[in-house]
């Protein structure tokens, strides 16, 4: 994935960067592509096309043995998993491994790193990394048709003519 | 000359460009810099993605089953039709209206390949297309993404502006190539030219290795290409040797049309899988759980190869409704079963005497294709390498077996997705060191990998600074002879078709950009003007003695008899007023690698293209 980005920005730069061409006169306007207005169903239509998410959460599993709830997570974990590599980049907030003694500055973001324990005082604080957190680097959603209804997570689906 | 030389590989279920900026690249054309093409294409519902490869997928919306705005492309609206991965999506669910596999139906004699005949058994008469024309969407759409992302409405630097060599499986008949280079044509591609394959994965293996190539090979050297494809099986024979001080490739023989693939094994796994379900719980599945057995054959067999220690690989084919665990299917892939479906199924141990089976066999076939009868790629290899060793021995006296009965390479270049799977590529090393040992040979060794999905795409690309003068080129001209078929005179016998005999018109190892003009007094060719004069066409990968000219028994082993050849002289001469006319015969291999064939009028000098007849016809 980061080669292609690496391989767009190239040739962007390459061929487009002088803004030497000119689109074609009397072309038809292009698509555009827009984000869908609600991200958040978005998302939640994702990972149910590629893991089946909200069918697995939102059925009754109190009936079923941990091996046939076993079977099923396989594949819903592999989908899921697969819409994380596909639009998000994550990485862990702190590079140590967990278990790990820390120094956080004085100054350490407070949103990325919660503190346990002795809590109290000021200046650098040394700890244990319990968690190391994650951290989206880039959230990128595909775009959707413009005349699609962006509060649909998941369409119906109808086998016509049986 | 073109800025950019263009490499496309239009396979059976991908299609990949790769190209050489001939202003970037080094003068060492040995260091030349090779990129691929990432292609947009829609990937879901509304977005577009570059992925590296187009699926060789086209779907054909009936309106109605999308929502508006569902199939545009960066570069134009669109809501009809949609080329590469969301058509597979699309094809998953509406059968009806999904072709795939079209380059399968190119070189299949049995059908119209001109007419719309995909996808086949549909219903939906206009969602159909002829396999011709889906090699042009296909093409059409690299073109378009190549423009999007590159060209910047400067026409110089448009896709059809740049020299192109076009991949086609080393098997193709005169009558595929022709096909494919008029489907390049019809989608806007000027400069075209056409390369085998395996040769393009050995271009792609020397661009790979660099300099240091010369290095790793000798002359002596035979080397082997293993090509196993999405659909199709190619092997070839190249040979090292030494011309003026330098280092010199030859192609020497290539296999014939073997239409088996990698699709084939996860089909057969998935169909193996499917029948022990049914037997064992009598559970159907329906094609939409297909599919996804499907999918998940293709990764168990993937993690199965790649893992040894595995046992097995569990399969869940997740309920259809929205109770996902309650109607869960759960089955497994046991490595046994793995090794019965696919080495001993695809790749099983064999002797040099084996050779494939000939009567079909029932099986995960779907309808319309003549899918090889034997699926074991080993038993092919074996007819291959024994049936050119009368060729290499010319060459390669110490490369054939005593017993002149089999060609043993030195070394063997692997390519296509299938050969990921290292036991795959072991097993094909193992069955070829056990046939060099039996003849007393050195075991081959295995050349260095390619990129296995992107390999025949580079390896154009490289050819094109090749061609001018840039870096070395595989040579071996046709490598096919063909034929024209000559009733012998023979007294009629109800029910006995009068013996043919074949006569040369293209030997074998003709160069590209020659021509050979067949005529005289020894060939008496005679055609009534006015009406349509058909010929039967035939070929031969083997027979390498012939000269233009030279009439040959037909031995059904030697030869492969193609649809016929047509044309009509004289036109606009009055109907009925027909005369008999001597006529003398050209054939020409254009550099764009495609097959001529006029007959040339002795009275007039006139001359009339001899047609490939892509129809079906009943009595070929």
């Amino acid at each position: 994935m980061r080669l292609f980005t690496a391989f767009r920005w190239f040739f962007r730069i390459l061929f487009k960067g002088d803004a030497a061409f000119a689109e074609l006169p009397g072309a038809a306007p292009k698509p555009v592509f827009s984000g869908s207005a609600e991200p958040a169903v978005q998302l939640l239509g994702l990972f149910q096309k590629e893991g089946r998410l909200l069918d697995f959460l939102n059925e009754d599993i109190g009936s079923y043995g941990d091996a046939e709830v076993g079977a099923a997570v396989r594949d819903i974990h592999r989908g899921c998993r697969r819409v994380l590599e596909k639009h998000f980049e994550l990485r862990p907030v702190l590079e140590e491994t967990e278990g790990a003694a820390v120094t956080l500055p004085e100054d350490f973001d407070r949103s990325a790193v919660e503190l346990y324990g002795d809590a109290g005082g000021e200046g650098p604080r040394n700890g244990t990394v319990r968690h190391r957190g994650w951290y989206a680097e880039e959230a990128k959603l595909p775009t959707i048709p413009e005349s699609a209804d962006p509060k649909v997570a998941a369409p119906a689906q109808v086998e016509v003519g049986s | 000359m073109s800025r950019f030389t263009i490499g496309i590989d239009l396979g059976t279920t991908n299609t990949a460009l790769a190209f050489v900026d001939t202003e970037v690249s080094p003068d060492n054309p040995e260091e030349a810099m090779v990129a691929t093409l990432p292609i947009d294409q829609v990937v879901s519902s509304g977005a577009v993605d570059q992925l590296p490869t187009l699926p060789s997928a086209v779907y054909i919306a009936g309106g109605g089953e999308v929502p508006e705005g569902a199939l545009n492309l960066p570069w134009r609206r669109e809501d009809h039709v949609t080329a590469g991965q969301f058509a597979r999506e699309l094809g998953a669910r509406v059968p009806t209206r999904y072709i795939h596999s079209s380059k399968s139906w190119l070189c299949h004699g049995g059908v119209d390949r001109e007419a719309p005949i995909l996808p086949p058994n549909s219903p939906e008469e206009d969602a159909k297309r002829s396999p011709a024309e889906v090699a042009a969407m296909l093409l059409r759409h690299l073109a378009e993404a190549w423009d999007h992302n590159l060209a910047g409405g400067d026409p110089a630097l448009a896709l059809t502006a740049q020299e192109v060599t076009l991949c086609v499986p080393a098997s193709f008949d005169a009558g595929a190539r022709n096909l494919t280079v008029a489907a390049a044509e019809r989608a806007g591609f000027k400069d075209l030219h056409l390369l085998e394959e395996p040769q393009a994965a050995l271009y792609s293996w020397i661009e790979a290795t660099g300099p240091r190539w010369r290095k790793e090979t000798s002359p002596g050297d035979l080397v082997l290409v293993v090509d196993v494809g999405g659909g199709t099986t190619d092997f070839s024979l190249i040979a090292v040797s030494e011309e003026d001080g330098a280092l010199a490739l030859r192609r020497l023989a290539v296999g014939e049309h073997i239409l088996l693939g990698g699709d084939n094994m996860d089909l057969a796994i998935a169909y193996g899988l499917a029948g022990q379900l049914e037997q064992e719980r009598g559970v159907k599945l329906d094609p939409w759980q297909m599919s996804a057995l499907v999918q998940q054959s293709r990764m168990a067999k993937e993690e199965l190869l790649l893992d040894p220690r595995k046992e097995s690989y569990p399969i869940a084919i997740l309920g259809r409704g929205s109770a996902v665990i309650g109607g869960t299917i759960r089955t497994e892939l046991p490595r046994q079963g793995l090794d019965g479906f696919l080495l001993e199924g695809f790749f099983p141990g064999c002797a040099p005497e084996d050779r494939p089976a000939r009567p079909r066999r029932a099986g995960f076939r779907e309808a319309g294709l003549p899918y090889a009868p034997d699926p074991a790629v080993t038993r092919h290899l074996a007819r291959f390498l024994s049936m050119h060793a009368g060729q290499v021995k010319e060459t390669h006296p110490d490369r054939v077996a005593p017993d002149g009965s089999l060609a043993l390479p030195t070394a063997i270049l692997f390519n296509g997705g299938v050969f990921k799977a290292a036991p795959l590529r072991q097993r094909i090393l193992d069955v070829l060191t056990d046939w060099s040992g039996r003849h007393g040979k050195d075991a081959p060794r295995m050349l260095g990998s390619v990129d296995l999905d992107l390999a025949v795409a580079r390896g154009a690309a490289y050819l094109g600074l090749a061609r001018r003068g840039r870096g070395i080129r595989i040579r071996g001209g046709s490598a096919r002879s063909y034929y024209i078929g000559i009733e012998s005179a023979a007294p009629a016998v109800p029910g006995v078709q009068p013996p043919i005999k074949a006569m040369c018109v293209v030997p074998h190892g003709m160069e590209e950009g020659t021509s050979v003009d067949i005529g005289g007094k020894e060939i008496d060719l005679c055609i009534w003007t006015g009406e349509p004069a058909s010929f039967r066409f035939l070929s031969s990968t083997t027979r390498r003695q012939d000269k233009p000219g030279d009439l040959a028994n037909v031995k059904p082993e030697e030869f492969e008899e193609h649809n016929p050849i047509e044309t009509v002289l004289g036109e606009g001469e009055e109907e009925g007023e027909g005369r008999p006319a001597e006529v003398d015969l050209r054939a020409e291999l254009t550099e764009i690698g495609v097959l001529r064939l006029a007959c040339v009028e002795r009275a007039t000098g006139k001359e009339y293209q001899l047609e490939f007849n892509v129809r079906h016809s009943d009595d070929a």
